[in-house]
């Protein structure tokens, strides 16, 4: 039972650990590109009409825009419209969403569909 | 008519299938990983009787102690990936009770990982392939995305 237990604590950290690396790579990468910033955050939504989420996603992001107010740009990505940025930004599921500081700099990668109070944590802390 | 589903719901059902699939690789205990195998078909053969969803539904959410978080989207999807987790588990067992553990124990592995995925990364593989399924017009695939 115990080298079970070793297994699966294993397995679990080995996991864990390749997530957290995979996340880190995918931010240096993103970082790597250099993109000019815009003076205030930019958060990039992916979707797609194929996306069983997106809906819900959008509409999380509705309600942020209107507590925030102006105070991010939004830019909304059709990754069967637009393959090659999504590629760029290497997207590979549905919905993403990444914040972008106003120096250009990727802060955060969600995947999967990201709650508005989450991504308005995410917002403050680049606000400080 | 506007589709729902409660994300806490699936997201307790999957923690649940996470947690007694490691407790059964642990304990080396078949019985269990037959158990969460079976409850899985259940659920998806007759989803009133999907146990973890109703220990969602009658102890953790009147307890207040998961939130209900319910968005647009089909039922159906999570329903298959579900019963297709629940058949990879039946052929994990089949296997674990003819002697091949290595196998046996890497199919639970494989369900552990598939739930993981979606539990943490909001992907769900078997959604993916229901809609698939549904692209290449396979009978019994009908719902296609939401799309609002």
């Amino acid at each position: 039972m115990i080298e079970r237990l070793i297994i699966s604590l294993a397995v679990v950290m080995a996991g864990t650990a390749v997530y957290l690396l995979f996340r880190r790579l995918h931010l240096w990468r993103l970082n790597r590109q250099n993109a000019a910033g815009t003076g205030q955050p930019l958060l990039l939504y992916f979707s797609s009409e194929g996306c069983a989420a997106c809906p819900t996603q959008g509409r999380y992001l509705e309600q942020l825009a209107a507590v925030w107010n102006g105070r991010f740009t939004l830019r909304k990505i059709d990754a069967d419209v637009e393959p090659e940025t999504a590629v760029q930004y290497g997207v590979f599921t549905l919905p993403t969403t990444i914040l972008v500081d106003g120096h250009g700099a990727v802060r955060q990668i969600n995947y999967g569909l990201t709650n508005a109070h989450k991504l308005a944590k995410q917002l403050e802390t680049m606000y400080g | 008519m506007e589709r729902k589903v409660d994300e806490s719901a699936l997201k307790v059902n999957q923690a649940f299938i996470i947690g007694l699939l490691l407790l059964a690789f642990v304990l080396d205990a078949v019985w269990l990983a037959a158990f969460v195998g079976a409850v899985m078909l259940l659920g998806t053969a007759v989803p009133p009787l999907s146990l973890f969803k109703r220990i969602y539904q009658h102890w953790l959410k009147p307890a207040n102690l998961v939130k209900p978080h319910v968005i647009t989207d089909n039922p159906e999807p999570h329903r298959f990936a579900q019963g297709f987790g629940g058949v990879v588990l039946a052929l994990a067992v089949a296997f674990l009770l003819t002697g091949q553990a290595v196998i046996g124990w890497s199919l639970v592995w494989v369900v552990v990982g598939l739930a993981a995925l979606n539990l943490f990364l909001g992907f769900c593989a078997g959604c993916f392939l229901y809609y698939q399924l549904n692209r290449l017009g396979i009978p019994g695939f009908n719902r296609s995305p939401i799309r609002l």
